[in-house]
């Protein structure tokens, strides 16, 4: 019962991680908050060794959105009107540190760490 | 009744003992594998990305910069252009201190032809000395908040 429940959050924060690189963090802490409690208990890693490969799984989502999300923006950066080749690429940079500092204001301590 | 405890004590001892040994190993898996860090995935992602991104555009970005007397990319941009791909550098190097490709783009080894084609800029060596833009120490405050 345990690990069908983990499975279903785990499902669940996959889903929201769709979001990144502009996920919000209170999108996802309730998830976090009952994960972390199913995760202490000792029970669940005795019988589910599925949960390795879940988690494999949610990080593979991760870098899959972060690489549509940076293929988006730039795109948008790009079609802007304009002959200064030099400008997207800054505006990039601006976005890319914007991400990085509110992901990691969001996530101080990694997820299910 | 002394004999029975004599006789429980190395059984008891034998089934806790595995078990002990095996919540150790839950321990050490849940210090290293189980860990999800959102901000190294994605900046392990975008950065790569935007350094290739340079890479591909860095001839024609030149070219433009010295396109007559006013030039598509002032010169200017170029020179920030430097100075943000360094703190892009310096932001992945922070946060991805374990990734394939971080030394590669160590700031004191520009040999990677990405981070070249960035230097053939011919920026005078004397900027690449950049001052820390205070990444560093955020950033050892992330990593010590998980390392275990």
């Amino acid at each position: 019962m345990f690990g069908s429940l983990y499975s279903v959050f785990l499902g669940a924060i996959y889903q929201a991680l769709e979001a990144v690189p502009q996920v919000k963090a209170s999108d996802i802490k309730p998830y976090l908050q009952i994960l972390g409690s199913i995760q202490d208990n000792r029970l669940l890693q005795r019988f589910e060794v599925d949960i390795q490969a879940r988690i494999e799984d949610v990080k593979e989502q991760v870098k899959i959105s972060a690489d549509a999300g940076y293929h988006k923006t730039f795109k948008e950066l790009e079609s802007r009107p304009g002959v200064n080749r030099a400008l997207p690429l800054l505006l990039m940079t601006d976005e890319i540190e914007k991400w990085a500092k509110s992901l990691n204001k969001a996530f101080p301590e990694s997820v299910l760490g | 009744m002394g004999e029975v405890v004599e006789q429980s004590v190395p059984r008891i001892c034998s089934r806790v003992i595995p078990v002990l040994l095996w919540s150790y190993d839950d321990i050490t898996d849940i210090g290293e594998c189980r860990q999800i860090d959102v901000v190294s995935l994605v900046v392990d992602i975008v950065v790569p990305l935007f350094l290739m991104e340079l890479d591909a555009s860095s001839k024609r970005l030149w070219q433009d910069s010295m396109s007559g007397p006013t030039p598509d990319v002032p010169i200017e941009d170029l020179f920030s252009l430097y100075k943000r791909t360094k703190v892009m550098m310096d932001m992945y190097n922070a946060f991805c201190p374990k990734s394939v490709h971080s030394a590669l783009t160590r700031p004191n080894s520009f040999n990677h032809p990405r981070t070249a084609a960035m230097l053939s800029l011919t920026l005078p060596a004397s900027l690449s000395h950049m001052s820390d833009n205070g990444w560093s120490t955020r950033i050892t405050r992330h990593l010590s908040g998980y390392k275990p």
